[in-house]
C-alpha cells in the first residue's frame, strides 16, 4: 500500500517536473520545440540540418522516428481501448430515443386527462357556489334566532333563576343582554323585555340585599353578594377612547366605588361586625376588587393619554382631576396603595411631554440654524433662537404650577426640577453639536453666517442663556461655540480659495504661454480674481469686524522685481524668510478671511505656474498680472510681505520655466497697472 | 545604521521619483538629464549615475517586470521659422543596455529612447503592475486615457476620453490586466480596459491630486486632495469614504502611497514642503499587527508617525524602496531629495 502511493508520488513529480522544463525549453525557442503550438517545421528542420553532425543527425531521425511510432502505437491503443465504450454509448443512445417516444405518448394522455379533471372541478365549485352561500346565509339566520330567543326567555329566566338562588349566572345574563338591550330601546318589543328584565333585576338586588340586614347571615353569602355587586360593576368598564367621555366616566366609576365602600363600611359598622372573621375576611375581597378595578382604570388612562393628542392644557388638567379624585378615595380607603401607581404615571407623562417639548425644540432650532441664511442678520436669529428655548420653557412652567394637586407629590417635585434646570443646557449643547455636523457637509453660503452666529454665542448669548452658577459648563459651551466659530471660517476659506484657486489654475492651465503677444493689460482672470475678492469682502463686512488694515506704505501696492536671482540664491533667501502656512487658522476679521483666501489662489498660480512653460512674452504677461493684483490686493492682506514673498516665487518659478528671461520695465509695468484701471 | 536622513542634492528643478524593481534604487528626472541613484545601505551613501537626454522628462516610471526598462513622459519645445513655438509630448521608454549595478559610478551617459508614442498633453504614465501578464501602459493626458497592452503595440489603443484629467493614474493591482484608474477633476474614475467602460468613480469635495491602491487589500484606494487630506475608500461603497485624515498638509497633497509590504504605513507628501509618514493599522489588511505571531504583536495607533520637514520647496513626490520596505525616498522641487528610514521603534512593533 504504502509503496504503491510512494510510487506514484514519484511518477507525478517526475511528470510535473519534466514539465517545468519543457515549459522553459518552450520559452526559450518556441519555434524550435516540437510540443510548442508555434512550431515550425521548415525552420526546425532548416536549423537541424545546419546545426547537428551527420551521426547526430541520423540518430536524432531515429529518435524522431522511434517518437513518431510510439505516439501511433498510443493513439491505436487508444482507440482501441474506447471503441467499445463508444459503440456502447451509441446504442445506449439509440435505445433511449426509442423510449422516449413511449414516454412522449403517455405523457400526452397524461396531459389532457389532467386538463379534464381541472375543468370538471371548476364546473363543480361553480354550481357548488350559490349553495355555500345559502348555507351561510342560513347559518347567520340561526344565530341572530337563538340571540332573540334568548333575549324573549330572559326574563322567565331570569325569574326561574332568583327563585333558585342562582344570582351568579343571573347577573351574568342580565350584564349581557343589558348592553344589546339598551341599544334596541326604541323598538317596543325589546323595551317591554327590558322593562320586564329591569323589574327582575330589581328584585334580585333585593334579595341580595337582604343577608345584610339579617346579622345571622352566613358569611360565605355574604362574600358571594359582594362578588356580585362587582361584577355589576364592571359593565361599566366599557372601553371609550375619548377623553371626555372618559373623565366623565371615571369621576362616576370613582364616585360608585366611594359609595358602594361607604356603604359597605356602613353595614359593618351597624352591625358591629368589625372584629368578627367574616367582616375581615369581606374587607379583604373588597380591598382586592377596589384595588382590581382601578388599576384596570389606571391602564387605560394611561392608554387614552397615549393615544390621543392632547395640548398641553388638557394633559394637565386631566391629570389634575385624576389625581385629586384618586386621593379623594384614597381618604376614604386609606389602606389601598393608590398613590405608588398613580403618582408613576404623573411622572412618565411628565417626563414624556418634556421629551416632547425638548424634540420638537430641537426641531425648530435646527431649523433655524438652517434658515440662518435668509434671516437679516445672525443677531436676529439669535434672537429667535433665545425666543425659541424661552417659549418652551414658558411652555413647561405653565405644565407645572402650584395650583395642580399633583404638584403636592414629593418625588414628581425633584425629578420636574431637573428637567427644567437641564432644559437650557440641553438646548445649548445641541445648537453646538449641530452646528459642528452642519459644518461638515454646510453650502459655502452657510459659513458665515453660522461663524459669526458661533462667535456671538460664545461671547455673549451662553452667558445671557445659562445661570452664571453653573461656571464649568457656562466655559465648556463657550470653548466649544469658539472652535465652531473658527472650524467654520477655516472652512470657509479652504472652500473660497479653492474655489479661486481652480478658476486661476485652469486659466493658466488653459492658455498658451509659448505663442503669446506683448502683454498690453492684465489677462481678465485678474479682474474676476479682484471681483470675487472684492464680493467676499463685502459679504464678510456684513457679519464680521474689519479687523486692522495694513498701513500704507511708500512700498504699498507695488511689485519691484528687478532682477531674478539664481537658484542658489533663491534656497538661500528661503532660509530667511518666514515659512508661509497657507491653509492657516482664521481670525473673525474680514482681513483675515480675504488675507486666506487670497493666499491660498496665489499658492496655486505657483503650482500651474510650474507646470508651464514660457515665452518671454509669457513671462512678463505673468509679471503684469501679478503687479496688477499686488496693486489692488495689498490692501486685503493682513501682511503685505507674505502677499510679496508668494508673488516673487510665482515670477521666479515662472523664469525657471521660461525660455529667455527678459523682464519688462518697472515703468512699463506701472504704465500698464495705471491704464488697466482696475480700482 | 543610525537614523537619521540622507539628503541629496540635484542641481536642476525635479518633480518625479520612482523606486526601480528588485534594487534599492531611485531615480528623479531633473531638467534634461535621467539619473539613476544607488543607495548603498552599508555605506549610507548614494551614487549617481547621469543619463543625459535630449529633451526634459516630466514623470518618470520604472517597469516592474523588467529591471532594464523605464519609461517617461517627455516635452519638447521647437521654434518653427515663423517664431512661433510647439510643444510636442510624448511618451518614451527606454532599455539599458547594461546590468543595472553596473551604473553605479558617478559618470554620465547620453540615452535615447527605445520607443515612442506621441500623444498630445501627455500628463502621466504607468507600467502594468507586477503581476501582470504583459509589460504594458496606462497613459493619460488631459483629456483621455491610453492603454498600451504591450510594447510590440504599435499604437495606443483610446480607453475613454473625458475632460479633467489631471495626471494621476493608477493599476488596480488585484485586476492587474483589467482595471486602472485616473483622477479626473474632483473624483476618481476607474476603467475596465477590456470593456472600455466606466467601472467605477469616487467623488471627493476638492481636486483629486493622487491616487494609490492598497497592494495587500483589494477595493482599498487612498485619495490626495487639495485640501491637504487624504481619504481612504472602499471602492464597493464609493458614497463615503472609509478613513479621513483631515488637513494634516498646509496646502494641497501631492503624492500618497501605500508601502508595499506593510499597508498600515503610508505616505503622504504636499505643496507645503512636509512629509508625513503615517499609521493607518485600523484599515490596513493587519489591524490586529501581524497574524503569524500572535501574543507578540503590539498594534500601533493611528496617527502621525513621522514629520519631515527638511524640504523647502513643495514636495511633489515619495515613494517607497521595493528593495527594502523600511526605506522611503521624498523630492521637492528644488531638486533636494531625502531618504529615510521608518524609526526603529515602529519597525519592531510591526516586525515583534
Amino acid at each position: 500500500m504504502e509503496r504503491t502511493e510512494s510510487r506514484n508520488r514519484s511518477k507525478l513529480r517526475d511528470f510535473y517536473k519534466s514539465q517545468a522544463r519543457e515549459n522553459a525549453e518552450l520559452v526559450r525557442n518556441p519555434q524550435f520545440n516540437l510540443d510548442s503550438s508555434q512550431f515550425q517545421k521548415d525552420q526546425f528542420i532548416d536549423g537541424v540540418l545546419r546545426q547537428m553532425p551527420l551521426a547526430a543527425l541520423l540518430q536524432k531521425e531515429r529518435e524522431i522516428g522511434r517518437e513518431i511510432s510510439t505516439l501511433d502505437q498510443s493513439m491505436q491503443s487508444l482507440v482501441y481501448d474506447n471503441y467499445n465504450k463508444f459503440i456502447k454509448a451509441t446504442d445506449t443512445i439509440k435505445q433511449m430515443r426509442v423510449d422516449f417516444k413511449d414516454i412522449e405518448k403517455s405523457m400526452d394522455e397524461l396531459v389532457s386527462e389532467m386538463s379534464q379533471i381541472s375543468k370538471l372541478s371548476t364546473s363543480l365549485n361553480s354550481k357548488m357556489k350559490p349553495c355555500r352561500e345559502e348555507v351561510a346565509d342560513l347559518v347567520e339566520q340561526q344565530e341572530t334566532l337563538t340571540k332573540m330567543q334568548f333575549l324573549f326567555e330572559l326574563p322567565a329566566e331570569l325569574k326561574r333563576k332568583i327563585e333558585e338562588g342562582d344570582f351568579e349566572s343571573a347577573v351574568q345574563d342580565y350584564v349581557k343582554a343589558n348592553s344589546v338591550l339598551r341599544n334596541y330601546e326604541n323598538h317596543p318589543s325589546f323595551k317591554s323585555i327590558q322593562e320586564e328584565c329591569e323589574l327582575e333585576y330589581k328584585s334580585l338586588l333585593e334579595k341580595l340585599e337582604e343577608p345584610f340586614s339579617n346579622v345571622d347571615s352566613k358569611e360565605e353569602l355574604l362574600i358571594r353578594c359582594i362578588r356580585i355587586l362587582k361584577n355589576s360593576d364592571q359593565k361599566i368598564n366599557a372601553k371609550n377612547n375619548n377623553l371626555e367621555s372618559f373623565s366623565a366616566q371615571i369621576s362616576a366609576v370613582l364616585a360608585e366605588i366611594c359609595v358602594s365602600i361607604t356603604s359597605f363600611k356602613n353595614i359593618f359598622q351597624s352591625k358591629n361586625l368589625e372584629s368578627s372573621l367574616v367582616a375581615q375576611h369581606a374587607h379583604q375581597s373588597l380591598k382586592g376588587h377596589v384595588n382590581d378595578i382601578l388599576e384596570e382604570l389606571t391602564d387605560d388612562f394611561s392608554e387614552i393619554l397615549v393615544t390621543n393628542d392632547l395640548s398641553d392644557d388638557q394633559l394637565s388638567t386631566s391629570l389634575d382631576l385624576w389625581y385629586s379624585k384618586l386621593s379623594a378615595t384614597a381618604q376614604i380607603l386609606p389602606e389601598l396603595n393608590l398613590t405608588g401607581r398613580s403618582e408613576e404615571l404623573v411622572v412618565n407623562q411628565a417626563k414624556i411631554r418634556h421629551d416632547s417639548i425638548k424634540k420638537s425644540l430641537f426641531m425648530k432650532l435646527e431649523e433655524e440654524i438652517l434658515n440662518i441664511e435668509k434671516s437679516e442678520s445672525p443677531g436676529a436669529t439669535n434672537a429667535s433662537i433665545l425666543n425659541l428655548i424661552q417659549e418652551s420653557q414658558h411652555q413647561l412652567d405653565k405644565f407645572f404650577t402650584m395650583s395642580k394637586s399633583y404638584s403636592q407629590i414629593e418625588y414628581f417635585l425633584v425629578e420636574w426640577n431637573d428637567m427644567t434646570k437641564t432644559l437650557r443646557v440641553d438646548a445649548v449643547e445641541h445648537i453646538a453639536s449641530f452646528c459642528q455636523k452642519t459644518l461638515q457637509t454646510a453650502h459655502p453660503a452657510l459659513l458665515f453666517p453660522l461663524s459669526s452666529l458661533a462667535s456671538i454665542w460664545s461671547e455673549t448669548t451662553v452667558d445671557q442663556c445659562i445661570e452664571r452658577k453653573d461656571r464649568q459648563t457656562v466655559n465648556r459651551l463657550k470653548i466649544s461655540f469658539s472652535q465652531i466659530c473658527s472650524a467654520a471660517l477655516k472652512e470657509l476659506v479652504l472652500i473660497r480659495g479653492c474655489h479661486c484657486a481652480e478658476l486661476i489654475h485652469r486659466s493658466v492651465m488653459a492658455k498658451d504661454w509659448l505663442n503669446t503677444s506683448e502683454p498690453r493689460g492684465p489677462r481678465p482672470i485678474v479682474k474676476t480674481f479682484i471681483d470675487e475678492i472684492r464680493k467676499i469682502d463685502e459679504e464678510c463686512s456684513k457679519f464680521m469686524r474689519q479687523g486692522v488694515r495694513p498701513a500704507k506704505s511708500t512700498r504699498s501696492g507695488s511689485m519691484r522685481i528687478e532682477t531674478l536671482s539664481q537658484r542658489s540664491n533663491l534656497n538661500i533667501q528661503r532660509l530667511f524668510t518666514d515659512k508661509i502656512e497657507i491653509y492657516d487658522v482664521v481670525q473673525s476679521t474680514t482681513i483675515s478671511v480675504t488675507s486666506g483666501i487670497i493666499k491660498i489662489a496665489l499658492k496655486a498660480m505657483l503650482e500651474s505656474v510650474r507646470l508651464k512653460t514660457f515665452s518671454s512674452y509669457g513671462l512678463q504677461q505673468i509679471q503684469v498680472d501679478l503687479s496688477c493684483l499686488h496693486h489692488i490686493l495689498w490692501r486685503y492682506c493682513e501682511d503685505e510681505s507674505h502677499m510679496s514673498t508668494i508673488s516673487d516665487e510665482i515670477l521666479q518659478s515662472a523664469a525657471l520655466r521660461a525660455l529667455e528671461r527678459e523682464l519688462m520695465e518697472a515703468d512699463v509695468i506701472d504704465l500698464i497697472v495705471e491704464k488697466a484701471q482696475l480700482a | 545604521m543610525d537614523e537619521n536622513s540622507l539628503i541629496f542634492g540635484l542641481e536642476s528643478a525635479s518633480r518625479e521619483l520612482c523606486p526601480v524593481v528588485g534594487d534599492p534604487d531611485i531615480n528623479p528626472t531633473g531638467g534634461n538629464s535621467i539619473s539613476l541613484l544607488t543607495f548603498d545601505e552599508d555605506d549610507n551613501q548614494v551614487s549617481r549615475f547621469q543619463f543625459l537626454t535630449k529633451v526634459e522628462h516630466w514623470r518618470v516610471s520604472a517597469c516592474p517586470q523588467d529591471v532594464s526598462k523605464f519609461a517617461t513622459v517627455s516635452q519638447e519645445i521647437s521654434k518653427s521659422e515663423d517664431g512661433k513655438y510647439s510643444c510636442v509630448a510624448k511618451a518614451n521608454v527606454f532599455t539599458l543596455e547594461n546590468d543595472i549595478a553596473t551604473y553605479s559610478d558617478q559618470s554620465q551617459k547620453a540615452l535615447d529612447p527605445t520607443l515612442q508614442y506621441k500623444i498630445d498633453n501627455l500628463a502621466n504614465l504607468t507600467w502594468k503592475p507586477e503581476e501582470s501578464s504583459s509589460q504594458g501602459l496606462a497613459m493619460v493626458s488631459n483629456t483621455s486615457l491610453f492603454v498600451v497592452e504591450d510594447l510590440e503595440q504599435e499604437s495606443p489603443e483610446l480607453i475613454a476620453k473625458t475632460r479633467g484629467m489631471n495626471g494621476p493614474v493608477a493599476w488596480d493591482p488585484h485586476n492587474p490586466n483589467s482595471v486602472v484608474a485616473a483622477a479626473v477633476g474632483h473624483s476618481a474614475r476607474a476603467y475596465d480596459v477590456r470593456s472600455k467602460a466606466l467601472a467605477w468613480e469616487v467623488a471627493h469635495r476638492f481636486n483629486v491630486r493622487d491616487l494609490d491602491f492598497n497592494p495587500n487589500k483589494s477595493f482599498q484606494l487612498a485619495l490626495g486632495a487639495d485640501d491637504g487630506g487624504v481619504k481612504f475608500y472602499d471602492t464597493r461603497k464609493a458614497a463615503s469614504p472609509v478613513k479621513t485624515i483631515q488637513s494634516i498638509h498646509t496646502h494641497w497633497t501631492w503624492q500618497v502611497k501605500f508601502n508595499p509590504v506593510h499597508d498600515q504605513l503610508f505616505l503622504t507628501s504636499g505643496g507645503d514642503g512636509s512629509v508625513y509618514l503615517h499609521s493607518i493599522t485600523s484599515i490596513s489588511s493587519e489591524p490586529f499587527g501581524s497574524m503569524i505571531e500572535e501574543e507578540s504583536a503590539k498594534k500601533i495607533d493611528d496617527g502621525v508617525i513621522l514629520k519631515l520637514d527638511e524640504h523647502e520647496d513643495a514636495v511633489y513626490s515619495c515613494q517607497w524602496s521595493t528593495a527594502n520596505p523600511w526605506l522611503f525616498a521624498s523630492l521637492s522641487h528644488d531638486g533636494r531629495m531625502v531618504i529615510n528610514q521608518v524609526p526603529k521603534s515602529v519597525k519592531y512593533d510591526i516586525l515583534l
